[in-house]
This record gives C-alpha cells, sequence and structure tokens, in this order.
C-alpha cells in the first residue's frame, strides 16, 4: 500500500512538473520562439524529405507497373556478333523455342509470350478511316505479363491464338480516333482490317501512363495507338510462320528476374550452338536505380535536415544553460522546499522537450504548407508522408531530450545553499 | 526531559533527549577562499527540542545563516556530527534530505525567497508539488493556509505586486503549508518596517504557541528577547545566552 501511494504521488509530482515547466516557457515568449527556429527548419525539411521520397517513389513505381514490374525481355543481340563468323540472318527465336520453353519454363520465370511485329503492314482500317498504329502479335499471356488493364470487353484467348482467329484489341486512344463508341456494344459485328485479314474488336486497353519517366528519358512512352493480335495471326501475315520477334516474360519474383533471363538465354544459346546472340533486359536494374536515386535524394535531405536540427538543438541547449543560470535561485529555493534533484533534471529536460515538440509540430505545419505548394511550382503532386511526420515528431522529441540533457545535469547538480546564495 | 542514551552512526554514544528535534555536537565548517581556508563554524554545540522558540543572535558574519543552512539540511559541514529529528544527517542521501526539507522544515528568509514568475497561490503550493500531492487538494490547502496569514484576497498575485510584509507572509504560509516540525526563519524581518516586523512576529510568536519549534536568526536583541532560549554567536563560536 505504501508503495502504492509512493508510485501515485511520484506520478502526480511528474505531471505537475510538467505543466510547470510549460508555464516557464510562457514566461519567455520571445526568447523561447527565437529558439524555435531551427528546428522548425530542420522538421520542416524532414518531412518533405519523407514526403519527396515516399511520392516519388509511388509515382516511378505507379509508371514502372505498366511494364509489369516482373517483366523480362529477350532478343537476338546483333550488334554482338564477331566478324571472323558468318552472319546467320533471322530473329534468333523460332515459335518452336517459345513453345518448348513454354511447357518446360524454369522455375524463375512463371509466364511468357512472344512478341511478333508484322514486316509491312502498319495500319488498319475500320469503317473506311485508316489509321496508322502499332502492330503486335502476342500469346494470351502477354495482357498480365504487361499488366494491360481493360476498359471494355475481353482479352483473345489462347484458343483464338492457337485456332488463328484474328480479334484483336485496341488501346483507348485508337479506338477514340476510329470513332468506335466505347459506351455500347455496337462495335461487335464491326471489322477491323489488318492487312489483308478482317479482325473483329474484342476488347479495349487503358492508356499506360509514363509521362514522368518519359519525361526523364528512363523509358520511352508506350505509344498511345496500338493495336495487339495472336502472334500466330501476325506471323501468318508474314508469312513466316516461326520467326519471333523477341519475347517478354514475367519472373516469379523482381529478384529473380536476372535468374529467369540467364536460364531462357543459356537454352537459346546453347540450342543455336552460338550462332545467335542474345540480349536479356528486365526491370530490375531500372527498379534498383529508382531506389538509388531516391536513396540519393533521401540522404542529401536528410543531410540537410540533419544540419538545421543540429543547429537546433545547440540553440535550445544554449537558451536552457541561459535559463538555468537565471533561474539559479529559483532552483535554490525549491530545493529549499523540497525538490529532489530529479524534480530539476525533469523540470529542465521537460522544457527542452516542450521547446523542442513545439518547434517540431511548427515545422510539421511548414512542411506541409511548403509540400501543398510544390503542385504550383513544379509539375507534380506530392502527398504528405504520415510516416515522415511521425518520425519527425519523435526526431524533435529526442532532440529535445538530447540538448536538454546537460543543462537540466548542471541545474539539478547545484547544491541548495549556493543555489539559494546566487543573485 | 529524559535523556536517553543511544549509539549514533558514527558509534559515538550521544545524549538524545526523547523530544529533542535536533541536535549539533562538535560541529565545525570552513569555507575555502582561494588557497585560504576560513572556519565559520568551530565546534558548534546546539540543539532544539519541541515546542520552543530559539533564538540565535549574532553580527553579520558570525556564521549564523551558515549554522541555520546547516540546521536545515542545505548546507554540508565538515566534522561533528547533526542528528534531525532521530537521523543522523551526515547518512542520509540528498534524496532524503529534500524529502526531509520538504515534509519536516519549513524555511523562512530575509529576502522572502518567493518564485518571481510564479503567483502567490502557487509559489504556496510548490513544496505541495514535490510531496506529490493532486492539484485540487493542493490548492485547497494552499488557499486556506494564505487565508491564515491574512492573504485570502492576494490569491492570483504576483510577488512583485504584493509589499515586503505580504511577501514574508507569503513565505510563512508556504513554509507551513506541509506542517514541518520545525520552523527555520533567517532574519525574517530583516526587510520589513516596523509595523510588519511587530505582524511577522505575531504570527511566529502565535505558532510557538501553537506547538512549533522555531530557530530564529536575528541581530535584533528585542527580536531574540522573545524566544525561549537564545544562544549568541560570534566569530563562528556558539554559546547559550542566560
Amino acid at each position: 500500500m505504501a508503495i502504492l501511494n509512493k508510485r501515485i504521488n511520484n506520478t502526480i509530482r511528474l505531471i505537475s512538473i510538467f505543466f510547470e515547466a510549460k508555464t516557464a516557457l510562457l514566461e519567455n515568449r520571445t526568447r523561447t520562439a527565437l529558439s524555435l527556429l531551427g528546428i522548425t527548419i530542420g522538421i520542416a525539411s524532414v518531412s518533405i524529405v519523407f514526403s519527396v521520397n515516399d511520392s516519388g517513389r509511388a509515382l516511378i513505381f505507379k509508371e514502372l507497373e505498366t511494364f509489369g514490374l516482373k517483366s523480362i525481355w529477350i532478343s537476338r543481340n546483333i550488334s554482338q556478333i564477331s566478324t571472323d563468323q558468318p552472319f546467320y540472318p533471322g530473329t534468333g527465336i523460332a515459335t518452336e523455342d517459345y513453345l518448348y520453353l513454354k511447357n518446360n519454363r524454369p522455375k524463375s520465370l512463371r509466364v511468357m509470350s512472344p512478341v511478333v511485329t508484322p514486316r509491312t503492314v502498319n495500319s488498319v482500317v475500320y469503317n473506311g478511316k485508316r489509321l496508322n498504329i502499332s502492330i503486335v502479335g502476342v500469346d494470351s499471356s502477354f495482357f498480365t505479363i504487361n499488366n494491360e488493364s481493360l476498359l471494355k470487353g475481353r482479352f483473345f484467348s489462347a484458343d483464338e491464338v492457337q485456332r488463328r482467329d484474328c480479334s484483336v484489341v485496341l488501346s483507348e486512344k485508337a479506338a477514340d480516333l476510329l470513332h468506335i463508341d466505347i459506351s455500347n456494344d455496337t462495335h461487335r459485328d464491326d471489322y477491323i482490317l489488318v492487312g489483308d485479314k478482317f479482325c473483329s474488336l474484342v476488347g479495349i486497353v487503358s492508356k499506360k501512363n509514363r509521362d514522368f519517366l518519359s519525361s526523364i528519358n528512363a523509358v520511352k512512352n508506350e505509344p498511345d495507338l496500338r493495336l495487339m493480335a495472336p502472334y500466330t495471326v501476325i506471323q501468318e501475315l508474314n508469312g513466316d510462320s516461326s520467326a519471333i520477334g523477341h519475347m517478354q516474360g514475367e519472373a516469379s519474383s523482381i529478384a529473380l528476374s536476372n535468374d529467369a533471363l540467364h536460364r531462357v538465354i543459356d537454352y537459346l544459346t546453347a540450342k543455336y550452338q552460338g550462332k545467335y546472340a542474345y540480349r536479356g533486359e528486365s526491370l530490375k536494374s531500372y527498379i534498383d536505380t529508382a531506389n538509388n536515386i531516391l536513396k540519393g535524394v533521401s540522404v542529401m535531405g536528410v543531410t540537410a535536415a540533419a544540419i538545421s536540427l543540429l543547429v537546433g538543438g545547440l540553440a535550445i541547449m544554449n537558451i536552457m544553460l541561459i535559463s538555468v543560470v537565471e533561474r539559479t535561485k529559483e532552483i535554490g529555493i525549491r530545493m529549499a522546499i523540497g525538490a529532489r534533484k530529479t524534480d530539476i533534471l525533469l523540470q529542465f529536460i521537460f522544457e527542452a522537450v516542450l521547446i523542442s515538440l513545439l518547434s517540431g509540430i511548427f515545422g510539421e505545419l511548414l512542411g506541409i504548407a511548403l509540400i501543398k505548394l510544390i503542385p504550383y511550382i513544379f509539375a507534380v503532386e506530392i502527398e504528405v508522408s504520415v510516416v515522415g511526420l511521425v518520425v519527425s515528431l519523435l526526431c524533435s522529441v529526442f532532440i529535445g531530450l538530447i540538448s536538454g540533457l546537460y543543462p537540466a545535469i548542471r541545474a539539478s547538480n547545484l547544491t541548495p545553499i549556493e543555489a539559494l546564495r546566487y543573485e | 526531559m529524559r535523556m536517553d542514551s543511544v549509539m549514533s552512526s558514527t558509534g559515538e554514544y550521544s545524549v538524545v533527549a526523547d523530544d529533542q528535534l535536533l541536535s549539533l555536537h562538535n560541529l565545525c565548517k570552513s569555507y575555502c577562499l582561494g588557497s585560504n581556508e576560513i572556519a565559520v563554524l568551530k565546534s558548534i554545540d546546539f540543539a532544539l527540542y519541541q515546542h520552543e522558540m530559539v533564538s540565535v543572535v549574532g553580527s553579520s558574519g558570525s556564521g549564523k545563516s551558515t549554522l541555520l543552512g546547516i540546521a536545515g539540511l542545505l548546507d554540508d559541514f565538515d566534522s561533528g556530527t547533526s542528528i534531525f529529528d532521530g537521523e543522523t544527517v551526515t547518512s542520509l542521501s540528498s534524496n532524503r534530505k529534500a524529502e526531509i526539507r520538504n515534509s519536516k522544515i519549513g524555511f523562512v528568509f530575509q529576502s522572502f525567497n518567493l518564485i518571481d514568475r510564479a503567483t502567490t497561490l502557487l509559489n504556496v503550493e510548490i513544496p505541495l508539488i514535490y510531496a506529490g500531492i493532486g492539484k485540487k487538494e493542493r490548492t485547497k490547502r494552499a488557499r486556506e493556509a494564505l487565508m491564515q496569514v491574512g492573504l485570502g484576497d492576494r490569491l492570483a498575485h504576483y510577488p512583485n505586486q504584493l509589499s515586503g510584509g505580504q511577501k514574508q507572509r507569503v513565505a510563512i504560509a508556504r513554509a507551513l503549508i506541509n506542517q514541518p516540525k520545525i520552523l527555520l526563519a533567517d532574519e525574517p524581518t530583516g526587510s520589513l518596517d516596523s509595523s510588519s516586523t511587530s505582524d511577522i512576529m505575531q504570527i511566529l510568536s502565535s505558532l510557538r504557541d501553537q506547538g512549533m519549534a522555531i530557530i530564529l536568526v536575528t541581530h535584533d536583541q528585542n527580536l531574540a528577547r522573545r524566544a525561549d532560549r537564545g544562544y549568541i554567536m560570534e566569530d563562528g563560536y556558539i554559546e547559550q545566552a542566560n
């Protein structure tokens, strides 16, 4: 019971000392306000860095996702042929290779599709209207690999690919230019003429946004005008049922993309006994680069923030040291009427933490205000990072603790009689 | 007065009366001023019993304030023993000393020693904060204490809005708030005019009548005469007055 009472007493002490610290700060408003500045700026930059980082990551990954983050590309590498070897024409990938890999795929490869481009056809006709368009022949698996999203209708099926049915999928913009009314199904019986083939339109996919990545030349923007048809149909158009331009696959995970690439390339190299060289690409290197750039931005931002936080912390320490000297007499009085060393210690630490926390809150408000201003200056939308806000608040509390500690220890180590006699 | 022989923590036998609150025995203290050591207290023997007012008279620099600081557990000493309410002071932790100052000792100083940025009410409340008493109870008791010293209408005033006599009454209210056993008054009227002086002395006398033990340090012989017993200090030595 006595112990419990003591504990309750200590809690009440703690709370009361805390509230006293608050009143002490209000005493010296101007000085307190000035010492807030460093931390305010530091915390503002911490919240901005976090938000820019988060939003930048979200933006970059949203655009990278339009490729399918786990996508890999395999094609013949013509530039890597040695001059002392005879040149073998061809794409280096045959339909049978694709079918073999499809049926005997390595564990690291989840799914794959061939990509065949027509040799001569580069436009389609619909309802008497001709439109230049980029045409690819793919398997039904391509839609998931390439992260396509349907606006209307469906993708073509594996059966249709096998039957060489000419069922095609158009991009949104192409459908728009061909005056296909997306809102109703009247185009069902209409035909799109691809080369000499009458094809039925089965679906429309939405536009892929790669504006940011293409604006920094990181990737090529997806053509707005696309038509996807079964690769078997395009091969027929080409008059070559064997050649495949390149293959696009999906690795089991981003980390396994290189493994999947190597296995496919190893198979092809072995099969053609060095006649062809191959090039493999995956998004992994892009993702790593993006992560590195974001990390670099963060490190720079955090360094700048850390400097102002350090300066801010020193300002608080300075203000607290002055406060300890000014209030030496008060400390003596408090000790005379029963304050323990820890009571004095806590009082000054509370004060420092309160100053720092207050600046932290101001800093966050400033940070949020600046983040809201960014869209008016640059053409990017930045979301306020909640994690950033929490981290910066914790930061400010921590700085308060650290910078208050030394002054507080000095205050609590005063001897009562000397403090009391101080004038 | 019944005398008992008890063993102090230093292993010496000392004679302690059961109603003795404070006993200083053979106590010495010196300050270092540069390379010079100046003895301020020389072999002090001093005792305070319950329900008595004891005066300590001496000229300035005689060491009486230092003595009061030691008696009030604010200051250390070099040798000798100090037994406060049965506890040997040299063996106490700084926390325990703070606790004793909080619960058993009330201080009244010549310069009042109020906290300027706190209201009258808060000044009186502060000892209760360190005693761990809740806000409601604190306010209630502080208000009562201020009413007792006739300042019930000055609760929200700040010290600089009060006269010297009023400030000293706030200080007395603060000293008494935790119902201490001893009141230590260091020249409590030293900064006051004659009418305030008699007010304050009136309060001290009535406190003594209510059973409080009081040490009154003063250089004023007239005030000292109001005490039950007196000590005289000179050049670091102390002796009982007749």
